[in-house]
């Protein structure tokens, strides 16, 4: 289930590795994910059944090592049981009862006995001992009736009740003393034959603990001790609680009776743990090694069931993780691929940007070329212009020049020649000389104007409509005067421009002029119901986007202007009038006066229809 | 038996030379003391403390006896004398002796005694300055010698062998009473007793029990004793009690105690009258020994069991 | 001074001032005048009379004197042209004489090279 949602999970996610091989990658990880479920179940199942042997193996090292303490303890006692028989034969014991025999009293001979059998005891005492825990803590020599002959512990005063040991052997008996269970091996001292007292020994239970009972470790829910058949048991005092213990001798009450070894698991009262005891004979002693120990000391904490519950979830936690890591390293892979091409996308786009930067500045730096090149080219216009007017000026003063001169020199000649120069002629060569002359002053003047024009003006805001105005009402009675129609249509807001305001006048002056020669001309060819007219309109035109603009239009309906000369109308000093009627400077002037304020001034021209001039400045805001 | 055997030879072979010697020596010096006596030098008397000093040697007058002298080096009374004459920055010289001559050895003076009386009878030479030899104090050896400070508690008890037919009394409680039970089961029994000793019949009064009084042959030996009475020879001995009590250890089975024959002794160490320097020299040595346990720890070596019976001794 | 041989000049000019300056000149000298404003009507009067000498402007409204120089050429009219210009550009001057131009004026001109040309065309 966990392999097919992983596919799912694999297959789904991982579109970038679809090739045209799609079935090798899938089988291939279908093949790996099964060798790893069956490694993984492999896994668990050998380490449970490791476990479970380890568990038995503790178990019988344990059952082992209790025997062979059982043994132990049992050799210990044999040893003991000889000691106390040596004693108990003893040359000193002997010698006491030979001597009481002889009927000799404790006053009169037997107290060295007893001093004697003391002294013996005493050295016994002192001489048995392991790793220097003394093994035997009290000797006591009983005569028949019970009374204590000799006492190591000195308690002589008391009476001892000792059970009568069985005649010959050594016998282990637990008694209770002062609250205090004791181990006890007696023994009967025989006289020729018979039965004349008894040795009691009392086995130090310290020794017996630390050396024989005690389990080898710290732990104080452990522990061990010693079993008779009547119940009696010899226990640590210390080590564990009492709880434990009586429930240790109530279910090894419960199994006395069998000959062998047990083991019981058993969950205890605190903690619930479950202690594993045992019983067991000591061989050749009627006792019982008792021993019980928490079972996790010996098997380990874990029960088998939880270490398969383990095991499981370790082996699915594995799978788990498995599963999250190939689906993370795909996702890893998605993002990484999309990373790549973004990456790719940005140094495309950031090379697009460059060539974008190096076109905009490009234009920018064709912009400033353009500028330039305006500039210069404004410029060289200007000098062209220039160079163009110094031309036209100079053959406009050539013409004059030519009657001045020519009729200077034939007044000349003729005075220097003609014995009778009619004074008449002369006369008359001397009126056009002042008539060139004029001409010429006249065309100096024009000069000047421009001239005037070529340097810096002053600008201010003024109104338009009102520029216009001025300069109608200068011509107006000219107009009525010669009966030609002067019509005026201003804007009704004003519109403000930064010109200088009698430069502008005179443009329009000049344009009127221009308008009224026209329609004169017109009027002399034509009959009589040709009106001649001149209007002059103001208006504002703005395009979205574009700056507001002030329009003036002057328009005649005078002859119009020819086709063959119309683009050259705004050059100086061309002219289509008679040579004494202009000089021809004028239209260019008032381009130059119009398109110095950033304006512009052009022509509509249709024939046998209205000749149009239209002037347009920028309007600008108003100031003060 | 062989045991008794045994321990006869022994006593032969290592004392017997001695004593002869001794004797031997004895008689010469007897000699010569007498032809001093008439001659020239005045009398001798028994040496004081000075006199120890300027010669340089503590005599110890003894006769081998039980755990207090049992050889030349070892013994209660021989360590006790050594330490003595260390004590005193001296050597140590033991001088062999018997009971009967040891007393005349030190005073210089010989006597006969008739119960408690004690009559100087001669003249002899000194042959040593002090004994100690598990010496009882008894009211004629204080008549001829001064006693130290007693040192040693003891007794005299009826001693006999295993299988007789005398059995030992029940103690009463009264000392007394024991006594006389033992004396009345005296009656027509024979007891070997050693005179001028402690083991004297007529201390006791023994010749009053109606008992058969053997003396110990002079040529045997006080430990000899109590073999005696094993080997059956004699049926009862006097012995003193620290060496009964070594000899029930010894022959365990052997004999058996009848009963008090004494009250309580005291045994000591005897100076001549004309010593009582040497005398309060030694008072003080043995104040100082006994003091700091020293002699208690010697006593526990030759007499452990003595504590037993008389628990009062050295508390 | 009485001229010997009258020729027939036309003067080819759109200023007033310098058409009444060359007839007066010429009519001081005794030759018969006659005057074109612009070159169409010059090239009509040619057609119609033939002249010695023909005054020829350069820069003139319409027909200017280059091309009526070349036409001249080409119609193979015996008339000398004499160019008149108020710029004097070797050009001009050079193309000129190569369409056959007889000489070359500048304005103002000078009395005495007006005489001098005449005096030249006359003895032609």
């Amino acid at each position: 289930m966990i392999l097919r949602h992983l596919k799912k999970q694999i297959t789904s996610r991982l579109p970038v590795f679809w090739t045209i091989h799609q079935k090798k990658p899938i089988l291939a990880l279908t093949a790996a994910s099964l060798l790893l479920v069956a490694f993984i179940i492999f896994l668990v199942v050998s380490n449970f059944r490791s476990q479970m042997a380890l568990r038995e193996a503790s178990l019988n090292r344990f059952r082992l090592y209790l025997e062979k303490r059982a043994t132990s303890l049992g050799y210990f006692f044999s040893e003991r049981k000889y000691d106390l028989k040596m004693l108990a034969h003893s040359r000193e014991i002997n010698n006491y009862f030979i001597n009481r025999t002889l009927g000799m009293s404790v006053q009169y001979g037997l107290k060295v006995n007893l001093f004697m059998i003391k002294q013996l005891l005493e050295k016994t005492l002192a001489a048995r001992n392991i790793q220097g825990t003394k093994i035997y803590s009290r000797f006591v020599l009983l005569d028949n009736a019970g009374n204590i002959l000799v006492d190591t512990a000195g308690k002589l005063d008391r009476h001892f009740a000792v059970p009568r040991p069985v005649q010959g052997s050594p016998d282990f008996f637990l008694t209770i003393e002062d609250n205090q269970p004791q181990l006890l091996i007696s023994t009967s001292c025989s006289y020729k034959g018979k039965t004349a007292g008894g040795l009691v020994v009392w086995l130090n239970d310290r020794a017996l603990f630390s050396h024989f009972l005690t389990l080898n470790d710290n732990n104080t829910r452990s522990g061990a001790g010693v079993l008779d058949d009547k119940g009696n048991t010899l226990l640590p005092d210390s080590a564990a609680p009492q709880a434990i213990i009586q429930q240790v001798l109530h279910e090894t009450l419960k199994k006395r009776n069998k000959p062998s070894v047990f083991y019981e698991q058993h969950p205890l009262g605190r903690g619930n743990q479950e202690m594993l005891m045992a019983c067991l004979p000591i061989p050749n002693i009627g006792l019982q090694y008792l021993a019980w120990i928490p079972t996790d000391q010996i098997t380990g904490g874990f029960t088998p069931m939880r270490l398969i519950i383990g095991m499981g979830a370790l082996a699915i936690v594995v799978l788990v993780a498995l599963g999250s890591i190939l689906w993370f390293s795909a996702q890893n892979l998605i993002l990484k691929t999309r990373f790549d091409e973004a990456a790719k996308q940005q140094t495309i786009l950031f090379s697009k940007n460059q060539q974008l930067k190096a076109e905009i500045q490009k234009r920018e730096q064709a912009e400033c070329e353009l500028v330039k090149q305006r500039t210069l080219r404004i410029r060289s216009d200007r000098l062209r212009s220039l160079g163009e007017m110094a031309a036209g000026i100079a053959h406009e003063l050539n013409q004059p020049l030519v009657g001045v001169r020519g009729f200077a020199e034939l007044m000349i000649y003729a005075l220097d020649n003609e014995q009778d120069p009619s004074i008449d002629s002369i006369r008359d060569y001397a009126e056009k000389i002042v008539s060139q002359a004029d001409r010429m002053v006249h065309i100096i003047n024009h000069i000047r104007l421009f001239a005037r024009d070529a340097g810096g003006v002053e600008t201010s805001v003024v109104d338009l409509n009102q520029t216009a105005d001025s300069a109608l009402n200068l011509l107006r009675a000219q107009f009525k005067s010669h009966g030609l129609r002067l019509q005026q249509n201003f804007s009704a807001h004003p519109l403000w421009v930064k010109v200088n305001a009698f430069s502008v006048e005179e443009v329009i002056l000049n344009l009127l002029s221009n308008a009224r020669h026209a329609v004169e001309q017109r009027k002399a060819v034509e009959d009589k119901s040709y009106h001649p007219c001149v209007r002059v309109n103001t208006s504002a035109y703005c395009k979205n986007g574009s700056p507001a603009i002030a329009v003036l239009v002057i328009d005649d309906n005078g002859n119009g202007i020819d086709q063959d000369v119309a683009d050259k109308i705004f050059d100086p000093f061309f002219t289509t009038k008679a040579p004494d009627k202009g000089t021809g400077l004028g239209l260019s002037i008032c381009k130059s006066i119009v398109e110095s304020f950033e304006g512009t001034i052009e022509y509509v021209c249709a024939a046998d229809e209205w000749t149009r001039f239209e002037i347009r400045l920028p309007i600008c805001a108003q100031e003060g | 038996m062989n045991r008794i055997r045994q321990h006869l030879c022994h006593l032969r072979t290592v004392w017997a030379p001695r004593l002869s010697a001794a004797r031997k020596v004895c008689l010469l010096l007897g000699f010569t003391l007498a032809l001093n006596l008439t001659l020239i030098h005045p009398p001798s008397l028994a040496r004081d403390l000075q006199d120890v000093l300027k010669a340089g040697k503590l005599r110890h007058l003894g006769i081998p006896y039980a755990n207090f002298i049992s050889s030349i080096e070892s013994g209660l009374d021989v360590e006790l004398m050594r330490k003595f004459s260390a004590y005193l920055g001296v050597e140590y010289e033991f001088v062999n002796s018997s009971w009967r001559d040891i007393v005349a050895d030190l005073t210089g003076k010989t006597f006969q005694t008739h119960g408690e009386d004690v009559i100087l009878t001669g003249k002899c030479p000194v042959q040593g300055d002090v004994i100690a030899s598990g010496f009882t104090i008894l009211p004629w050896r204080k008549k001829l010698i001064d006693f130290a400070s007693a040192y040693f508690p003891t007794g005299v008890w009826l001693i006999t062998y295993a299988g007789s037919d005398l059995s030992p009394v029940t103690p009463t409680g009264s000392i007394q009473n024991d006594i006389n039970a033992v004396k009345k089961k005296l009656n027509g029994r024979s007891v070997l007793v050693l005179e001028d000793s402690c083991l004297d019949p007529s201390l006791y009064k023994l010749e009053e029990t109606g008992a058969s009084i053997q003396l110990l042959d002079p040529s045997r030996d006080i430990c000899e004793m109590i073999p005696l009475v094993i080997a059956r020879i004699v049926e009862t001995t006097l012995m003193d009690v620290p060496v009964a009590l070594i000899a029930l250890e010894k022959w365990p089975g052997d004999i058996k105690i009848v009963g008090p024959v004494s009250k309580r002794q005291e045994m000591a160490p005897g100076f001549s009258k004309s010593s009582p320097e040497l005398k309060a020299a030694f008072e003080t040595f043995f104040k100082r020994y006994k003091s700091d346990g020293s002699y208690r720890r010697l006593v526990m070596k030759y007499y452990p069991s003595v504590f037993t019976y008389y628990p009062d001794f050295l508390k | 001074m009485k001229p010997e041989s009258s020729l027939k000049i036309l003067i080819v000019d759109d200023e007033t001032v310098v058409r009444d300056t060359l007839t007066a000149m010429m009519k001081h000298f005794g030759h018969a005048t006659d005057c074109a404003p612009d070159g169409l009507c010059a090239q009509e009067i040619m057609q119609q009379n033939e002249y010695d000498v023909v005054f020829l402007d350069i820069r003139m409204p319409g027909l200017d004197g280059i091309t009526l120089l070349k036409w001249c050429q080409e119609a193979d009219l015996s008339s000398q042209v004499i160019i008149m210009t108020g710029h004097g550009e070797e050009k001009t001057r050079e193309e000129a004489l190569q369409y056959g131009a007889f000489a070359f004026l500048n304005k103002p001109f000078k009395l005495n090279e007006i005489n001098e040309l005449i005096s030249q065309l006359k003895d032609q």
